[in-house]
């Protein structure tokens, strides 16, 4: 349960997005250089926008995963706090009764 | 106020090159490739989007965080599965890459079709040139220096396919009807950049004497019967004498050649560029004017072979076939009349003058279609075309080939 681990994955989602939207914009720049003319070729074209538009939306999903991932380090790391504060105090005191009874035993 | 260069015939039609079909097929398989490779990297993506989910200090936390996790959880199964993810996506670039394929082999064999047909013709014409051309004597000439004989153009850096065009119009002058003494005469030209870079250039006239006859053939080596050879992409006195003339000039093999051409040299030019890993001189790029050369098969990769074509010129379509549409070679149909050319003898001297085609050079050198452009560019970019202005150094020597 490391929250440091959980924000690595939300960056490297984050980074994911970043090249599905470089992936996109060569392809788009490919399918409207291509040397072709006709009907056949403004199909291709407009598919390859239509692919494109959808490829934008994954990337944007993947800033989402990214942020979500970030929100569930943060409330991973406020759980392990309030978790901490209950059991810090106990285990003081554990840790107090095992000098005593060392002591007492010497 | 006359500038003294011709004006710029219209342009008709440009065939090959850039915008070629053979070009559109070579980038629609580039286009293809692009989508299989983005679509493999997607899918590399798409595998370590899973692996997100697998990852051993996330799973952990699950019970920590119930909530946020199947919040999380549902964000990432987003990206990787789904109508939307990354992994059915990538799939639908590698169906359009095979998309694209297709087309590309349906526009492949269309053009083949046509270009059966048409090439057929010319295979035959070709072949009845062959045997035509057999009566004829090919080679077993003489080249040599003829240093009384020059040219003003020969003195000058070109920097246009017009100027080019220009040269060799004033060498063509000089084997006229007339100078029965200096038939067979052609022109190599040194260029020497400040870099001390050697280029050379070899300009070819046309026929001298179209009128010969095996049983009149007489020391001409510009011939009906150099025609018929170079038609059936036989040897020929010609390539003899220009081979000649490049070994005496001191070429090496690993200089780059421009070879020019009108009608019969052009020809040449083009045989010269197809056969040059042959010959072994680095001839692999030329310009013809008003010649049949769709009889080559190919150029090889790379090579750079601009044709001008007058239309009404009936000379380059002996051959019986328009030229193949490569990338390597660029043919520009003008329409410059007779260009200017008031003949007695008619309008087809008129159509394959030097005036018709200077009017086409300029066309070519001012036009924006992407094909030409990247021709001429390709002639520039290798510094055949430097201009008078660059601080190149310029020799020329003219030869005769005789038999």
């Amino acid at each position: 349960m490391d929250p440091d681990r959980i924000l690595a994955l939300a960056a490297l989602l984050a980074r994911h997005g970043d090249l599905v939207r470089d992936e996109t914009r060569g392809l788009v720049a490919a399918a409207e250089a291509a040397p072709w003319q006709g009907r056949a070729a403004e199909a291709a074209r407009e598919q390859a926008r239509r692919r494109a538009a959808d490829l934008r939306r994954c990337a944007d999903a993947h800033d989402d995963a990214a942020a979500a991932l970030r929100a569930h380090a943060a409330e991973v790391a406020d759980r392990l706090d309030a978790l901490s504060d209950r059991i810090d105090p106990w285990l003081d005191r554990v840790r107090g009764l095992t000098g005593l009874a060392d002591r007492w035993a010497a | 106020m006359s500038t003294g260069r011709p004006h710029p015939a219209p342009v008709l039609a440009v065939a090959g090159g850039v915008t070629g079909v053979e070009a559109t097929w070579s980038g629609l398989h580039a286009l293809a490739t692009s989508y299989d490779a983005a679509a493999e990297r997607l899918r590399a993506v798409a595998a370590a989007d899973a692996a997100v989910l697998l990852d051993p200090a996330l799973v952990a936390s699950a019970p920590l965080a119930p909530a946020s996790f199947a919040r999380a959880e549902a964000a990432v199964l987003a990206v990787t599965g789904g109508p939307d993810g990354l992994a059915l996506q990538s799939l639908r670039w590698e169906v359009d890459a095979g998309s694209v394929r297709a087309s590309a082999a349906l526009l492949r064999e269309a053009d083949e079709a046509a270009a059966a047909r048409t090439r057929a013709l010319a295979r035959l014409l070709s072949g009845a040139a062959g045997l035509l051309g057999g009566l004829y004597s090919g080679t077993g000439t003489t080249t040599r220096a003829r240093p009384d004989l020059s040219t003003p153009a020969g003195r000058r850096a070109p920097g246009s396919v017009g100027d080019l065009v220009g040269h060799l119009g004033e060498l063509s002058a000089l084997s006229g009807p007339d100078d029965v003494d200096d038939q067979g005469t052609f022109a190599v030209q040194t260029l020497t950049g400040p870099d001390g870079e050697v280029r050379h250039l070899l300009h070819l006239p046309g026929t001298d004497d179209l009128t010969t006859l095996p049983w009149t053939q007489d020391d001409d080596v510009r011939d009906l019967g150099t025609n018929l050879r170079l038609l059936a992409g036989d040897t020929n006195g010609y390539a003899e004498g220009a081979l000649a003339a490049l070994a005496q000039a001191g070429v090496r093999p690993d200089e780059p050649v421009l070879a020019v051409g009108h009608s019969q040299g052009g020809m040449l030019a083009g045989q010269l560029v197809a056969t040059a890993g042959l010959h072994g001189y680095a001839v692999t790029r030329a310009v013809t004017l008003g010649s049949p050369t769709a009889t080559v098969e190919e150029y090889p990769d790379g090579s750079v072979v601009l044709s001008l074509e007058n239309h009404g010129d009936v000379v380059p379509t002996l051959d019986g076939a328009p030229n193949p549409g490569s990338l390597e070679q660029v043919t520009v149909t003008v329409d410059a009349g007779e260009g200017g050319v008031d003949d007695p003898a008619g309008a087809v001297h008129g159509h394959h003058s030097f005036a018709a085609y200077s009017a086409g050079a300029a066309a070519v050198d001012a036009s924006t279609d992407p094909a030409v452009e990247a021709h001429v560019a390709a002639l520039a970019d290798a510094g055949f075309l430097p201009g008078p202005d660059a601080g190149v150094t310029v020799s020329t020597t003219i030869y005769q080939v005789t038999r």
